[in-house]
């Protein structure tokens, strides 16, 4: 079931186009990664799905309404946001805010004090946000688009300001809310870090959806080669190299071969592998990382 | 009406957290009492009521400080919380631009009627108590001026908000807020006492007063200071205003129009604003 729904919307800030006639479609309970340069459209995108703006041509529903109708206002009740910039007034503490925001969402208050335990504000909840760090308010702006219980979640560079191990945490809330059947929307930069944690990649530049894909189908599907390295348990002999005519490999060292090949061949090369006899201690895959599929995207414009 | 409440709610509690409630309560009171205590060494003893002196002392203190207030609470309100990114946030939960507004007006207009209630509340006891006048018809009149402060407050804190709507620059959005309060206070008044000077004849005092009414410090005045008999007799300004006998209540609608026309503008203006 669609969750977001985008049909042919274009969106211009007077005559600045910022979406080129997108369409979209986004299943319940997936974790999705929006990448793009900064001004391809990612913020306006975050913004037409909660209604902050309107679409200049086409529609977009969100859990099946319209929500640029004010009548459907209720909507928002099942959307967290996180924005890129998240500032609360400096002189409520933590727990005044999320009082406020629950109060607009017409949520449990009893609730919150588990929300900054989760996000592990607990400590600090009576403290003036004056005393926050930038990571302590980046976590609380997480607590308060968690609150009452979304089932979308909007996030713009939700991990800015986190240390590692915070992002790891965060990282473990967002795979324990999609098991719950959230659909979660993550817009970033960091394209190493939400490299295996979302299901879908949508590339988006200049205004247009260049892929909606995941990440396993992106990686099948380019030409960029991606590197094997069998670490053998003895020297590699001379048979073992006629064997290896046919193929692009190297020799790392005695006892290490790096071979070069295309996704779709991976399969092909490891079978070749225990074929011909190799004893196969370790195996490494060089798998293409994310960076390398947005440049590969981004500088080809494929649209896929 | 809940949503509306929770913002006004906050804007009252960020008011007490900032102190500046407390500072404003402290100015309103502050030139009330020095009015009430010292504006009527001067004049020496005349048979009107103290309490009348008070009135006419307030609403000549109010006409020029209220709007600058109203002005001053409001006009970066929205614009303010757009630039730092507050608005954005607020805006994505489920609650109109309307309610936004309203609940902020609300919340602002709650702090301005409490500051005035306190000042003028002191200033009158205050002279009250010393002079031993009050009466039901003096009290009345009282009551009548705090009312139309706070509305003209509120008018002028509806004309922040327009402004605030308008214009995210702070310092541009705050410099029109200083030219609207010097037009309505000090140069409407000038150019039209101008124009009549200069055009004798063709603009009679009915235009005059209705002209008058255009300027929501001139509707106050000729509430306040022209509508009671007990005051205009004393008052001494605007006699020319008693030529038209406008009903007090017409008097309050007019001050409410002033009010919410404004506001109902700003809300149209955020409605259509790209946070």
């Amino acid at each position: 079931m669609s969750v977001l729904e985008f049909n042919n919307v274009t969106k211009f800030y007077d005559k600045k186009m910022a979406l080129n006639n997108i369409s979209l479609n986004v299943d319940i309970g997936n974790i999705i990664a929006l990448v793009g340069h900064n001004g391809a459209g990612k913020t306006t995108l975050i913004k037409l799905l909660l209604g902050l703006i309107y679409p200049t041509k086409g529609h977009l529903k969100v859990l099946g309404l319209n929500i640029a109708n004010p009548s459907n206002k209720n909507i928002k009740k099942k959307i967290g946001f996180l924005p890129e910039t998240v500032t609360f007034k400096n002189n409520m503490s933590g727990i005044e805010v999320l009082n406020f925001f629950s109060r607009l969402k017409n949520t449990d208050q009893f609730n919150n004090m588990k929300l900054l335990e989760k996000v592990g504000l607990a400590e600090v909840s009576k403290q003036n946000i004056k005393t926050y760090s930038k990571g302590m308010i980046q976590r609380l702006g997480l607590a308060q688009a968690l609150l009452g219980t979304p089932r979308i979640l909007l996030l713009d560079e939700p991990t800015n300001g986190l240390d590692p191990i915070l992002r790891l945490q965060f990282y473990d809330i967002l795979s324990d809310l999609r098991e719950r059947g959230v659909t979660i929307l993550i817009s970033s930069h960091a394209l190493s870090e939400i490299e295996n944690k979302v299901d879908k990649i949508i590339i988006i530049n200049k205004g247009k959806i260049i892929t909606n894909r995941s990440l396993s189908y992106l990686r099948q599907n380019t030409n960029i080669p991606i590197y094997l390295r069998f670490k053998i348990k003895k020297q590699v002999s001379n048979s073992i190299v006629t064997k290896l005519a046919n193929y692009q490999y190297k020799l790392i060292n005695k006892r290490t071969i790096e071979f070069k090949c295309f996704p779709k061949e991976k399969i092909n090369i490891i079978k070749t592998a225990f074929k011909i006899g190799l004893e196969v201690d370790d195996l490494e895959i060089e798998s293409t990382s994310m960076s390398t599929l947005y440049k590969y995207y981004i500088d080809e414009r494929k649209v896929i | 009406m809940n949503s509306i409440w929770t913002i006004a709610n906050q804007e009252i509690k960020d008011g007490f957290k900032n102190r500046w409630i407390i500072v404003l309560t402290l100015v309103v009171v502050v030139f009330s009492l020095s009015l009430t205590l010292l504006g009527s060494a001067p004049s020496g003893r005349v048979d009107a009521s103290s309490l009348i002196i008070t009135v006419i002392s307030l609403s000549s203190l109010t006409i020029f400080l209220l709007p600058i207030m109203g002005l001053m609470l409001s006009y970066e309100a929205l614009g303010s919380d757009i630039e730092k990114g507050n608005m954005i946030l607020l805006a994505s939960y489920p609650i109109t631009r309307g309610q936004i507004v309203i609940g902020k007006f609300l919340g602002h207009i709650i702090i301005l009627a409490f500051s005035i209630t306190i000042g003028y509340l002191t200033a009158g006891i205050t002279s009250s108590y010393s002079s031993n006048s009050i009466n039901y018809e003096n009290s009345l009149i009282f009551v009548s001026m705090i009312i139309s402060s706070i509305i003209l407050g509120g008018t002028f804190l509806s004309i922040g908000y327009l402004i605030s709507s308008f214009i995210k620059d702070k310092s541009m959005a705050g410099g029109i807020a200083i030219a609207i309060w010097l037009f309505f206070v000090l140069i409407y008044d000038i150019t039209l006492l101008g124009t009549i000077v200069s055009f004798e004849g063709i603009f009679n005092s009915y235009t005059f007063n209705v002209l008058l009414l255009l300027n929501p410090t001139d509707v106050y005045r000729f509430l306040n200071l022209a509508s009671f008999e007990n005051v205009a007799n004393y008052s001494g300004t605007l006699g020319i205003i008693t030529s038209i006998n406008i009903n007090i209540w017409v008097l309050f609608l007019i001050q409410l129009i002033w009010m919410i026309i404004p506001l109902f503008l700003a809300i149209l203006s955020f409605k259509n604003k790209e946070i």
